[in-house]
């Protein structure tokens, strides 16, 4: 891409040149409905190009070698996705942009069809025991217990088991921090705080840290049902929603 | 069926789990099926140690809670 010239007033009778044209004309920010329409239309992005995306108010430019988000440097969080539940067996976040620093995944009024069902949390839909974690949860009868161990998913029963009240201080609710987790070198250290109430009135409160020991950026993701034949739903007034933050 | 949420197009899709994934739920609720039989195992073996100690020395689980509380 030319080198940009500044500003130019151009005055009729003025001879348009492709020094021109390429030192101002293509200088500016290009407007797209959204990423998938601005990869369409520029299938060879250079260096220092701009891109204005309608869908998530975000303005991008290309680095050379990913399209980056406007406003890294600074901070923000913006939302990528909002979805409400309703009787899902299963849901995928996928195509998630690689241009933030962490990713936060946010619910609340999580409920399950059926009884002896448990549905968690994974990234790229790796079943391994890649999540190493550390946790304390506390349960009804009062009893903290810590834990520690190599699983498959970010926490044991991420958005519960057995979860069939349907009080919204009884639901699955909660919150997963992802960090670095576009990287395709580093493991990625996750932060976790999640509630749920079982249809044994046992009241479970997980706080958590680890590391999803996997060096593949992640672009997706899983909400997977590992327990029964149920569907999880929101509540009226909640959301799953997910986050990326610059 | 699953829900797919492309976040870079906001396309959703619903379809049936693929041959990969099905496999996986039968792999997860097989793994979810063991864990539920080992606690209930220890929770039987635990009950059943406690019954021979409170056989031994005479006393009901009341008795003993009564004693212990």
């Amino acid at each position: 891409m030319a080198a940009g010239l500044g500003f130019k007033t151009f005055v009729n009778g003025d001879v348009l040149t492709a020094g021109d044209t390429n030192g101002y004309l293509m200088q500016g920010v290009l407007v797209f409905a959204s990423a998938a329409a601005r990869d369409s239309a520029i299938t060879s992005p250079q260096e220092g190009q701009f891109a204005y995306l309608k869908d998530t108010d975000v303005t991008t430019y290309y680095s050379g070698s990913a399209w980056t988000a406007i406003g890294g440097a600074s901070g923000g969080m913006t939302l990528i996705q909002e979805t409400v539940a309703s009787a899902n067996s299963g849901i995928d976040f996928n195509s998630i942009p690689g241009t933030y620093k962490q990713l936060l995944l946010v619910w609340s009024g999580i409920n399950h069809s059926a009884v002896d069902n448990t549905f968690v949390l994974r990234a790229n839909s790796n079943s391994s025991n890649d999540y190493s974690q550390r946790f304390f949860y506390a349960t009804g009868s009062n009893t903290v217990v810590y834990g520690i161990q190599d699983s498959n998913s970010f926490g044991p029963a991420t958005f519960g088991t057995d979860v069939r009240d349907t009080a919204i201080m009884y639901s699955s609710l909660g919150s997963v921090l992802i960090d670095n987790y576009a990287s395709s070198s580093k493991y990625k250290t996750f932060f976790s705080n999640y509630a749920y109430n079982d249809s044994g009135t046992n009241y479970f409160q997980y706080v958590l840290q680890g590391s999803f020991d996997s060096q593949t950026a992640i672009t997706t993701l899983n909400i997977v049902r590992t327990a029964g034949a149920g569907t999880i739903s929101n509540e009226a007034n909640t959301s799953i929603r997910l986050y990326g933050i610059a | 069926m699953k829900t797919i949420i492309n976040c870079e197009t906001g396309e959703i899709l619903e379809r049936a789990l693929n041959a990969k994934e099905l496999k996986q739920q039968v792999a997860d609720e097989t793994e979810a099926d063991s864990v539920k039989a080992a606690a209930q195992a220890q929770a039987e073996a635990k009950e059943a140690a406690r019954k021979v100690i409170l056989d031994r020395i005479g006393l009901t689980a009341e008795e003993a809670a009564l004693l212990l509380g």
